[in-house]
């Protein structure tokens, strides 16, 4: 069975002046899928988020998001997106409570219970002017903004920043069950927050995608393995390729699992390094997936 | 995928009242500082304008255009177009939507008070509803073409109050300085050949401004659409400084396109078919008339462009040292002519005159421009009217073919201007509203010596009309006072964005200093009556005259005598 894919993006490129944002980025967010993008700074995460909202457009290549080419974005189309950034630029002069008066009626399917109670635990002032508020409150406003119609698509662009981890939490466990059923496209550096619900995982730099899998195939294929050995560990000047980070200390030996396979790891092991005590792998953290893919990055190890 | 009901079709109003809450102040100040401008500079009868709270109503202005201006940028800047953080640009709103909403909040906030404003203006001259309610409309769409859609084009291309002012002052300089550029070198090719080619400064010159005035609005209007729709800051903004660039490099147009479409236009063509123009002497025949007297040289414009006459008024030091190196560089020659066929009530005005002298080998030795003249048909019309027509020729063409046999050939670009007379006014005290002048007051000047004739009117007065004192019951007047400008733009196309035109005429009566007095003198002020008459062009034409035996030095001047009246075969 097939899975619909919500977003797209094949071969995109973005250039600013002479710097490449994005180099041939590819990139499908299937739906109901909660995608992590993540990557180091300046890898070009916001670039493509802005692309998929059409808030950019593409030098080279295309992007959809529901099958529509982002540049042909209907109202229609926008009504059912939800759109959150950590530099989202709202009407200063405007109170929050009529800026959410004025918003409802584009959506028909703005639930007005729905937004009080959003606008109840995320403690939003209607009567505050936004450009008084705080960079957290206004995150908060743009999350008050994003979720009350319920979107099929909620695109969050370091939602995290400058909200307290009450509010992260309520956001992450409460807000989004309660927007019902959605496609989650996130691009944050707080990993831990968004570990639970990650169904894929899209690592991308220098405006590439380098790894995009889901997180169930992640976790079988990367693990963090750590081996005891009967003799001292000693590196060989050639290790697999797949296995990254590797270290040993005495007779541990530990390394990222990139093709992991249980049945053929400990023949492996032992082809290298010897009599083997004991192996343990376990799956990695998302926080780990991407500190070792952003170093493998750097080095040159994965393209 | 599952589809979602379509957001509502229309939220034009809802967009409108978005910002009109925001902005609702700065239209009511600006409507509060134009209300106080109008009461400031109110004319109560007769109609004199007035000087008193003068820099209180210029500040006023200043603050209501501040507010204008203020309110439109902002009105814009609510949804900013450059940029890609706006919230907005990730909601389901339509361009077409949001544009016309803020339409929609320029012309409610700034120009429906303005045009309240000014039909209450005209009302409150006894000008009638329905003409004071057009003529306000009639302005403000214009005033909206010309004000509002290039400060909400600006707003649509820049991301604050800051970067609007300033993208506007550097495209207004540096507009100005392209085009100064231009016609600096317009003016040096054409000071090299001796030659114009181009229609400025005649009544043709409007074609162009209406054809610069367009384009610039197209543009405008293109890139604003350009931007709500493509959203491409960048390209809109190359797209604009090229556009105004482009109108301020181009000099505008030649004579040959301009008089094709003058005379395209031309409200009665044929109507100076009669129209001749003669040779008017034998080589070495006297320039005189029939009563022996000089015929006049030249004679003074009755149709004159009144602003630019006013600041070449009184020569300066530069000025008389270039009148002094052209009289020694170039030599007039005089030319005795007789022009025939002029129907009454009218006057023939040459927009351009083209001189040729060629040799014997049908070679052009040299061509100039003549002296723009017009000739007033006498009374009745019918009789000829003979003159002198002046041309300045190189002293070096002079002394190479002084002696030589020539032909002179003489291109005529004409327009022949026929006049109506408005219902008469009483010289003294008379109040009433005119057709097509508006409502007239007439009273003695403060000195004693001259009747003041005030007018003030919805709409655009004609630019060329005549003002006379009459005397109805012996059929005889005073000279009359022209007050011509060169406009032959279509009556239709003259809209200002001042509603309101005023026009003021001083008759003299009494001359302590002169030997007779006029016709109508001090003495007969309670039975005279102020005549207007309205001078409006007719048809354009042109008039071909050879002289195939021509020798230069027969007619060089011996004395400039400018400003004479020509003298007709009657008189």
């Amino acid at each position: 069975m097939t899975t619909a894919t919500m977003v797209r993006a094949e071969d995109v490129w973005k250039q600013f002046g002479r710097h490449g944002a994005l180099c041939g980025l590819n990139l499908a967010v299937p739906e109901g899928s909660a995608y992590a993008l993540i990557g180091p700074n300046g890898a070009g995460k916001t670039t493509t988020i802005k692309l998929l909202m059409n808030l950019l457009s593409p030098t080279r290549g295309t992007a959809t998001v529901m099958d529509v080419d982002t540049r042909r974005m209907s109202p229609e189309v926008l009504a059912q997106i939800g759109y959150v950034s950590e530099s989202q630029a709202f009407p200063s002069r405007m109170l929050v409570g009529d800026y959410l008066d004025y918003l409802r009626p584009f959506y028909p399917a703005w639930d007005r219970a729905l937004e009080s109670s959003i606008r109840s635990r995320l403690q939003l002032p209607a009567g505050h002017k936004i450009g008084q508020l705080s960079h957290g409150m206004r995150i908060k406003l743009a999350l008050a903004c994003a979720l009350p119609y319920r979107p099929r698509l909620l695109i969050l662009d370091e939602p995290f920043s400058g909200l307290d981890p009450l509010v992260r939490e309520e956001f992450m466990e409460g807000l989004l069950l309660e927007s019902g059923e959605l496609t989650l496209l996130i691009a944050s550096h707080e990993l831990g927050e968004i570990e639970h619900i990650a169904t894929h995982v899209g690592f991308i730099d220098g405006g590439r995608m380098l790894v995009e899998e889901s997180t169930v195939d992640l976790n079988q294929r990367l693990r963090e393995v750590r081996v005891t050995l009967e003799q001292a560990a000693v590196l060989p000047r050639q290790l697999p390729a797949e296995w990254l980070q590797a270290r040993a200390y005495g007779n541990v030996l530990s390394f990222v699992d990139t093709r992991y396979a249980e049945a053929e790891l400990g023949a492996r092991v032992r082809a290298l390094f010897g009599a083997v005590r004991h192996i343990d792998a376990q799956p990695l953290p998302l926080r780990s997936v991407f500190t070792t893919l952003a170093r493998a990055a750097r080095e040159g190890a994965i393209r | 995928m599952s589809s979602m009901p379509s957001p509502p079709r229309l939220m034009v109003w809802h967009i409108f009242m978005k910002d009109f809450r925001l902005l609702w102040p700065l239209g009511l100040s600006a409507a509060v500082c134009l209300m106080l401008v109008s009461i400031i500079n109110h004319r109560p009868p007769p109609y004199v304008e007035q000087h008193a709270f003068m820099q209180v109503a210029m500040l006023l202005t200043l603050g209501a255009a501040i507010c204008m201006s203020l309110l439109i940028v902002l009105a814009v800047q609510q949804d900013a177009l450059p940029g890609a953080n706006q919230d907005w640009l990730v909601r389901p709103i339509r361009r077409a939507d949001l544009l016309l909403a803020k339409l929609l909040l320029v012309v409610l906030l700034v120009h429906v008070p303005d045009v309240a404003l000014n039909t209450v203006r005209g009302l409150s001259y006894g000008l009638p509803m329905g003409a004071s309610l057009g003529a306000a409309q009639l302005s403000a769409l214009k005033l909206m073409l010309v004000y509002s859609l290039p400060l909400m084009t600006l707003a649509a291309l820049s991301r604050g109050v800051t970067e609007t002012i300033l993208t506007g002052l550097a495209l207004v300089i540096g507009g100005v300085f392209a085009r100064t550029l231009a016609r600096t070198f317009l003016s040096t090719l054409s000071q090299a050949a001796h030659f114009s080619f181009s229609a400025d400064e005649t009544g043709a010159s409007w074609a162009w401004e209406l054809f610069t005035h367009s384009f610039l609005v197209l543009l405008l209007a293109a890139v604003l659409l350009r931007q709500y729709f493509r959203r491409d800051t960048a390209k809109s903004r190359v797209l604009l400084v090229g556009g105004v660039l482009l109108a301020a490099l181009t000099p505008g147009f030649s004579w040959q396109p301009a008089s094709a479409i003058q005379q395209g236009l031309a409200p009665n063509p044929g109507a100076g078919h009669s129209v001749e123009i003669a040779f008017d002497a034998a080589p070495g025949a006297p320039p005189v008339g029939a009563d022996g007297a000089t015929l006049p040289l030249d004679p003074q414009r009755l149709i004159h462009d009144a602003e630019k006459a006013e600041k070449t008024a009184g020569p300066s030091k530069n000025v008389a040292a270039l009148v002094t190196k052209f009289e020694k560089d170039f030599v007039t020659i005089v030319l005795p002519l007789r022009f025939s066929g002029l129907p009454g009530e009218s006057m023939l005005h040459a927009d351009r005159t083209e001189l040729r002298l060629v040799g014997t080998d049908d070679r052009a030795l040299y061509r100039a421009r003549g002296a723009i003249i017009d000739v007033q048909a006498p009374v009745g019309g019918g009789a000829p009217v003979r003159l002198r027509q002046s041309f300045r020729i190189p002293a070096k063409v002079i002394r190479q073919a002084a002696d030589q046999p020539l032909r002179l050939e003489i291109d005529y670009a004409l327009t022949l201007l026929r006049s109506h007379t408005l219902p008469p006014l009483a010289a003294l005290d008379g109040d009433q509203v005119l057709p097509e002048a508006g409502h007239c007051a007439t009273h003695i000047d403060d000195a004693g010596n001259a009747v003041d004739l005030n007018c003030i009117a919805v709409g655009q007065i004609p630019p060329c009309r005549s003002v006379a004192l009459e005397l109805s019951s012996r059929a005889e007047r005073n000279a009359e006072v022209f007050n011509c400008e060169l406009d032959y733009e279509p009556a239709a196309l003259r809209v200002s964005v001042e509603p309101l035109d005023d026009f003021t005429s001083k008759l003299p009566f009494h001359d302590p200093a002169a030997a007779v007095s006029d016709p109508v003198d001090q003495a007969h002020l309670a039975e005279a009556q102020v005549v207007i008459r309205i001078y409006e062009a007719q048809d354009h034409f042109s008039r071909h005259l050879t002289i195939p035996q021509f020798r230069l030095r027969d007619w060089q001047a011996a004395a400039p005598a400018v400003g004479d009246k020509p003298q007709s075969d009657s008189q």
